[in-house]
């Protein structure tokens, strides 16, 4: 009997430290909820669309097309590339402007490979990006024009794509709400993920002649509109934040902000951040 | 293995069903169970479902019903599929040398597997039921696409129970020259189970990684298709290879147990050798299961990148922290049993002062494969770091590293056992000292050019850093493989010294027994997670999505206890089936000399 409560409790015990090391010695991240579709209507302008293409981009594109470069090429200068990827002899598509190249990349990937990211053993003949208008990622056409429209706008071209409002009726059920991953207001987001640890941010307590290890944010909405070109001021933030090392503030090193927000952040949650840091004050 | 598999399914299918599509939507289940189902043409098609489309009832989450039916039934399938493989092997071996010991613990160890089939039923029985009270939509739509298959399934099941049957209840009255119609019963058995086994995996697999079908979700190509989807054959594999290695480790737990609650020093003897037996089992089984990991992966990958780097690299790339504790409490527990079985041979073995050393490999290889390679810090810890990766450690979590440090386990592991098996011959002559030299100059080799590969990963691109795995892996094989059949022409030639002690145990090696099998069990619980959840909101992924209000993804911890709560109930079970076995006639432990008998 001394046995058999012997072993009981040893393997209860054992179950019970490997539990135990999954919640407390393992972060405990919320994943988002599964991805709703975005519907446009026909009242919405240009920049509601590109921000929504940001939107789709950052839950649908971002895992691969990071600003690391090293899963899929890197986007940030597409605006001028386009033209040498479609005179390149290998280019098997029929694109004449980067609105129809960037459509035709997401619905055939494999009309141009940009070097060293095909499949393994194709010969950069065949791209492993699956297309977007079919399975898992299955965007509608006007998903689509939205994500072109975000690739234009941040590579600094004029945004060509037009509106197609969805089809009355054309839609899923919404999915669940998170049930306790969304920030409920800016203050409570820039909290979550503890921008106030490192920035200075607009209403939060700030000591006299402090110094915090990144750039101070109170007046980022006076700039943030001039720091690149052809980027508006919600633009240069979404950036800053979903990439990090993309434009550097002078005298800050790379690699001191996590890379991972766009994994982590609600799409929400970047909204609510975005539009509370842009505002004017 | 391919081949052997498609061959036999062909046969089977081809018997059960045909391999035309045959509209199984045209049953009475199918059309009443699809809710969305208006048309023709929507019978076929995976259906788009509603919130409205999931039942509920008596506040039961749904799930985690199925979800806890699903995982108790595959542990216990895996038991009891697993463990007729080597009593098969072991009783063939018996009958070959004339030795009653090895028939006696074939004979036990699929008494226990007696046990745990009923209950492999039940909760087989129970999943269906609750798929179909909870999914109907889902269920309704596999069996359009599997509706033959299904029936064929069941027909084996019938003959996996006359199998089992006539296997378990014959042992005795099939001795002596009935012997080969008892290993043949023993074949049909295995054949019947792992036929099982494949047409089951077939669904999981098509869910993961639909083929057959167009994008509406309806079978366009033969059945056949449907089931030799991309990740088919490498789950085969890799299942067929962790039932092994997890029979090994329940049975383990068996002889544990049994050897605990010993009295005489001959029942402790025989569950020793009944526990040595059945860890040496595991240990060998799981060596190649990280290859079949690895492959399994790559298939993953190849067949969506964005699956793949959904597994990797993104909130699931935690859970592998959590399976790294695991297998090295595993590759730990098994190489401390092992240490600990020096105690059976007569005076100092002149090979324990390696243990030491082995101790202190096995621990910088865990600590290596143990190291995230993304860490998710708080913008505090990052400035202190100074950068998103530790400056030092950082290198060490990227797959270069990781490989190598399971390969050096994997020897390290092997060398654990080899030493306790040559500990008791004696090299007689010069030409075996020069083999033993070799044996050295292998392994040297071998950790070189493993750590040579991890280092040279660093400097390829991805794809090609992945594909180094593969002779890192052959040069382990091939190592472990030389290194066998050089001590197979040593014991044969060599004078054998002092005896082995069978049931010169501390119970704490038991302990260790103990906790193989509930690491194991537990690490079949988070991989199966892991390998379900990469799905996503997709019931069948890309083609039928999840409308059920659980279609998100859990956090870690709250997933972790659901697979500790499945451990539990498996645990509370298993222990239940061995009390069960105590009560049935158990072959005499006869009061033959084990201690003079070699090392099998």
């Amino acid at each position: 009997m001394s046995g058999f409560l012997g072993v009981t409790t040893y393997a209860v015990g054992l179950i019970g430290l490997f539990t135990a090391f999954s919640y407390y010695g393992i972060p405990q991240l919320v994943p988002e909820p599964p991805p709703a579709e975005e519907h446009i209507t026909g009242a919405m302008t240009t920049e509601e669309l590109v921000a929504m293409g940001s939107r789709i981009y950052a839950r649908t594109c971002v895992l691969c097309h990071s600003g690391v470069g090293d899963r899929a090429p890197k986007l940030d200068a597409i605006g001028t590339v386009w033209r040498e990827r479609t005179s390149d002899a290998r280019y098997r598509g029929s694109a004449r402007t980067l609105e129809d190249y960037l459509r035709e990349s997401m619905l055939e990937p494999s009309a141009y490979v940009v070097s060293g990211f095909g499949k393994p053993g194709t010969n950069d003949r065949e791209s492993p990006m699956p297309a977007a208008a079919k399975g898992a990622t299955a965007l509608s056409a006007s998903e689509i024009n939205a994500v072109i429209g975000y690739l234009q706008s941040t590579a600094g071209v004029k945004v060509s794509v037009t509106l197609q409002p969805d089809p009355v009726g054309r839609t899923e059920p919404p999915a669940p709400e998170p049930s306790t991953a969304k920030a409920p207001d800016a203050v409570a987001a820039l909290r979550k993920f503890q921008c106030d640890v490192c920035h200075a941010l607009p209403k939060f307590p700030v000591e006299e002649g402090e110094q915090r290890p990144g750039p101070d944010l109170r007046e980022i909405w006076k700039t943030a509109g001039h720091r690149a070109d052809g980027m508006d001021a919600k633009g240069f933030i979404s950036e800053s934040i979903l990439f990090p090392n993309k434009r550097l503030a002078q005298g800050f090193e790379p690699d001191l902000m996590p890379k991972d927000y766009r994994d982590q952040m609600l799409v929400a949650e970047l909204q609510m951040i975005v539009e509370y840091l842009a505002q004017e004050r | 293995m391919r081949v052997w598999a498609t061959t036999l399914l062909l046969v089977l299918v081809a018997w059960g069903g045909g391999l035309s599509p045959v509209p199984f939507s045209e049953s009475a289940m199918a059309v009443e169970a699809v809710p969305a189902a208006g048309s023709e043409l929507a019978k076929a098609q995976a259906p788009k479902l509603t919130l409205g489309d999931y039942p509920t009832y008596r506040g039961l989450n749904s799930r985690l019903t199925v979800w806890i039916a699903a995982q108790l039934h595959l542990f216990f399938a895996a038991f009891v599929l697993g463990v007729p493989i080597f009593v098969m092997v072991i009783e063939f071996i018996g009958w070959r040398r004339r030795d009653p010991r090895y028939d006696r613990v074939a004979h036990e160890f699929i008494k226990i597997s007696m046990g745990a089939f009923s209950l492999t039923a039940t909760f087989g029985g129970l999943l269906v039921f609750a798929l179909v009270v909870f999914y109907p939509g889902l269920f309704a739509y596999l069996a359009n696409i599997f509706g033959p298959i299904m029936m064929v399934y069941a027909v084996l099941f019938l003959a996996e129970t006359g199998f089992l049957y006539a296997y378990y209840y014959g042992w005795d009255a099939m001795q002596g020259r009935r012997k080969p119609a008892h290993l043949l019963i023993g074949l049909g058995l295995n054949v019947v189970g792992t036929a099982l086994m494949l047409l089951a995996n077939s669904w999981a697999t098509f869910m993961m990684a639909p083929s057959g079908i167009d994008a509406q979700g309806v079978l366009s190509g033969s059945m056949w298709d449907a089931v030799d989807g991309p990740l088919w054959t490498p789950l085969n594999v890799h299942r067929f290879i962790a039932n092994i290695a997890y029979g090994g480790a329940i049975v383990g737990a068996y002889a544990a147990y049994k050897f605990i609650a010993a009295r005489t020093s001959e029942e402790k003897a025989h569950y020793d050798w009944m526990g040595y037996t059945a860890n040496g089992i595991a240990v060998m089984a799981l060596l190649p299961l990280p290859f079949a990991g690895y492959w399994m992966t790559k298939e993953i990958y190849a067949y969506s990148q964005q699956m793949g780097i959904t597994l990797m690299g993104g909130l699931f790339a935690w859970l592998f922290i959590i399976q790294a504790v695991l297998i090295g409490t595993i590759f730990l527990a098994a190489n401390f049993y092992l240490w600990c079985g020096m105690n059976r041979l007569d005076g100092v073995n002149r090979n324990a002062y390696l243990i030491k050393y082995i101790a202190g490999v096995l621990v910088i290889c865990f600590l290596v494969w143990f190291t995230p390679h993304t860490l998710v810090m708080t913008a505090r810890e990052l400035g202190s770091i100074g950068g998103a990766y530790h400056p030092v450690l950082g290198p060490l979590g990227v797959m270069s590293a990781k490989n190598s440090a399971v390969n050096i386990m994997i020897l390290a592991t092997f060398l654990t056992y080899q030493l306790f098996r040559r500990a008791t011959l004696r090299s007689t002559e010069p030409w075996m000292v020069r083999a033993t030299r070799f044996q050295v100059a292998l392994y040297a080799a071998a950790i070189a050019n493993i750590v040579w590969l991890g280092i040279y990963g660093y400097y390829v691109p991805a794809n090609v850093r992945i594909g180094l795995s593969v002779p890192q892996v052959m040069t382990t094989i091939l190592a472990i493989v030389s290194c066998i059949v050089v001590d197979e022409v040593i014991a044969f030639r060599s004078q054998r010294i002092g005896t082995i002690h069978w049931g010169r145990m501390p119970v704490r090696a038991q302990y260790a027994l103990f906790t193989l099998a509930v690491a194991f069990t537990w690490l079949m619980g988070l991989m199966g997670y892991i390998r379900s959840s990469i799905r996503q909101h997709w019931h069948v992924y890309t083609v039928m999505r999840d409308a059920s209000a659980d279609a998100f993804t859990l956090t870690i911890g709250h997933a972790s206890a659901i697979v500790s709560v499945c451990t539990l109930i498996f645990m509370a079970l298993v222990l239940f089936v061995f009390w069960l076995a105590g009560f049935s006639s158990a072959p005499a432990v006869q009061q033959a000399p084990l201690a003079a008998r070699a090392v099998p």
